[in-house]
């Protein structure tokens, strides 16, 4: 069975990051993604095809098998909810971690650890309440969809959740890390019925990104 | 269009839908052509309410369902009830409580169940689940008997040449993690991450607890134990030590044998780490897949023991599919052929309008006003008046009905 394969994956950082992998596979993009405007780029591997999407998008296609497979960040899994995906492997690349953080000022003399009630701006409302939710720490989220980290600055918020790779967009806005949530990285996701319907395919793809894998 | 603010009360609650006439019919010949099919198998067709007590829907094993689980209050009884969000365990307890004179029951069943969360991705929260249960037939015999219902089951609905059959059996990941002998939230944490094939975190969960090296190679080895029937001969060299993990390959090979036989064209497969399905199942797991959708056709297992709290431990096992999804666009039902007959009491066109319907044509009379022009409505004859008697033309063959 001659069978082709749809994988989604996000522009930036993480096709960056995954063009590498799939090239040590031996698969390249026909055209470079970054430069052209279409959402379905061939590769030089005839049967596999990509669909450039934004990557809270990614398991939405691989759920609904619009795609067979996606690169998806473990933040974006983990903030939508009911998701049916396999995820066999860490390819290790967009990482970076989820973390809380505040003003410096309010860093100096705040303890964590005596949380009790909080007010957070995020785009990750889902993994912020499951955090706190452990802790025992009362929390108010208020959700935006980008520059978390403008919130506290101007009194929307006292404190932020979001992903810190380097830390410097924090830095330049006064803030501090002052809590790690978890570790992310990029996973490859599956879904459930390529993964029995195009097995063979799939589990060499999956074989051969795991050799590409950065050890 | 205004956006925003309170929505009209006729539009319905995310996640349902109505089906118009060419869905609904198609829906109705699904359920008929597989009831039917249910009964030339012995099985006796039940039909139990949408609702019940709330600890019946639940218990036992079927605990997972609680969050699906649509609840409402007994005004009468001020009782908590809930709507079925799986009709398996209402079958359950049917079961047990039917008359005990039978060693072994076949029930069927076809209803809507209902999700209390909507899907997130904007699935139905209605799906509607034909599905088939036997009881008392312990062992390989009885899956076989459901395993080959559940093909014939997704022949009625389309092609198999394109399907696959993925067999799986709950106990083998189960009794690998349970031999670890660790606490019950660790082994639900091990199962869930097996459940989404998440090998990264199962190992993650594993290197905390170091002395447990051979374990997590037994269980990676699970990542590649998926695939045609040599798996099996794989894991038994590889896994055969385990007792409960022998006994399950031995059932798989069985079912496996027989099904090539009987459904030489159908391919099957298996997925050892496969734990999709309830936590009530208990033994072999099964799923039908087809081109172009996310998720199986038709899915089943065994669930040994689900009626032990209604007081009747015996062996269970049945599938159900869902048909809604099978509801593809531009499915016209195949029919007779459509007639028009004018707006008229004349009795002789009566008469000839009843002979046509006695023979499966489907005659549509029309009413008082401009006449249509039955070609451009899609029909394939009318009937005509022609000296003095009624007379069927069009596409139809034409046919003149007796005067008086």
């Amino acid at each position: 069975m001659n069978q082709t394969l749809t994988i989604a994956l996000s522009k930036g950082r993480i096709l960056e990051e995954a063009m590498p992998l799939f090239a040590k596979a031996g698969i390249a993009l026909a055209e470079d993604p970054e430069r052209s405007r279409k959402l379905i780029i061939p590769s030089t591997e005839g049967n596999i095809r990509f669909l450039i999407i934004r990557a809270s998008d990614v398991p939405t296609y691989v759920s609904w098998g619009a795609a067979d497979l996606g690169i998806a960040g473990k933040d974006v899994l983990l903030e939508q909810e009911g998701l049916d995906l396999y995820e066999p492997l860490d390819l290790r690349i967009g990482i970076c971690r989820m973390s809380v953080a505040e003003p410096a000022a309010l860093a100096e003399h705040d303890r964590p650890a005596r949380w009790e009630r909080v007010r957070i701006a995020t785009k990750y409302p889902r993994i912020t309440k499951q955090f706190f939710q452990a802790r025992g720490v009362q929390t108010e989220i208020i959700k935006l969809y980008g520059s978390m980290e403008l919130a506290p600055l101007v009194g929307l918020a006292d404190r932020i959740v979001d992903l810190v790779s380097t830390g410097r967009t924090l830095k330049e806005n006064g803030l501090v890390e002052v809590e790690e949530i978890m570790p992310i990285s990029s996973r490859l996701v599956v879904n459930r019925a390529a993964m029995k319907r195009k097995q063979r395919i799939i589990d060499r793809l999956i074989l051969q990104l795991q050799e590409s894998i950065q050890p | 269009m205004k956006i925003g603010g309170h929505s009209p009360a006729w539009l319905l609650p995310a996640g349902f839908e109505d089906l118009g006439p060419a869905r609904a019919e198609a829906l109705e010949r699904y359920r008929r052509a597989l009831l039917d099919l249910f009964g030339r198998w012995g099985y006796r067709l039940v039909i139990p309410p949408m609702l019940e007590h709330l600890e019946s829907l639940l218990t036992g094993s079927a605990a997972d369902l609680d969050l699906q689980t649509w609840k409402v209050l007994d005004q009468a009884s001020s009782r908590l009830l809930g709507f079925r969000s799986d009709m398996t365990p209402q079958m359950a307890r049917m079961d047990a409580q039917m008359s005990r004179d039978h060693d072994q029951r076949r029930l069927c069943y076809a209803g809507t169940v209902l999700r209390a969360l909507p899907d997130a991705l904007g699935g139905s929260r209605a799906p509607y689940q034909v599905g088939a249960e036997c009881f008392g037939v312990a062992g390989p015999e009885g899956d076989l008997e459901i395993l080959s219902l559940l093909i014939e089951s997704v022949a009625v609905c389309q092609d198999t040449s394109d399907c696959v059959l993925d067999l799986g059996h709950v106990a083998i990941a189960r009794s690998l993690v349970a031999s670890l002998g660790l606490d019950a939230s660790l082994q639900a944490r091990l199962l869930e991450a097996v459940e989404r094939k998440a090998w990264p975190d199962l190992q993650a969960i594993l290197e905390a607890t170091p002395e447990r090296a051979s374990a997590l190679a037994e269980l990676t080895m699970l990542a590649e134990l998926h695939g045609d029937r040599e798996v099996l001969q794989r894991a038994r060299s590889a896994l055969g030590h385990h007792s409960v993990v022998q006994r399950a390959l031995d059932d798989l090979d069985f079912v496996w044998g027989v099904l090539c036989e009987r459904y030489p064209q159908l391919s099957i497969q298996c997925d050892l780490a496969e734990l999709h399905g309830h936590r009530y199942h208990t033994g072999m797991l099964f799923a039908v897949y087809g081109p172009q959708r996310g998720e199986p056709l038709a899915q089943g297992g065994r669930y040994d023991g689900i009626g032990r709290s209604f007081g009747c431990d015996r062996p269970a096992t049945g599938f159900s599919l869902d048909l809604k999804p099978l509801l593809r666009d531009g499915l016209e039902p195949s029919r007779g052929p459509r007639i028009w007959a004018p707006a008229s009491a004349d009795a002789a066109l009566w008469r000839s309008i009843s002979d046509l319907r006695a023979q499966g044509y489907t005659v549509v009379q029309g009413g008082p006003g401009p006449t249509v022009s039955a070609a451009e409505e899609g029909f394939d004859g009318w009937l005509e008046a022609r000296d003095g008697s009624w007379v069927l033309v069009g596409s139809a063959p034409e046919f003149r009905f007796p005067a008086g």
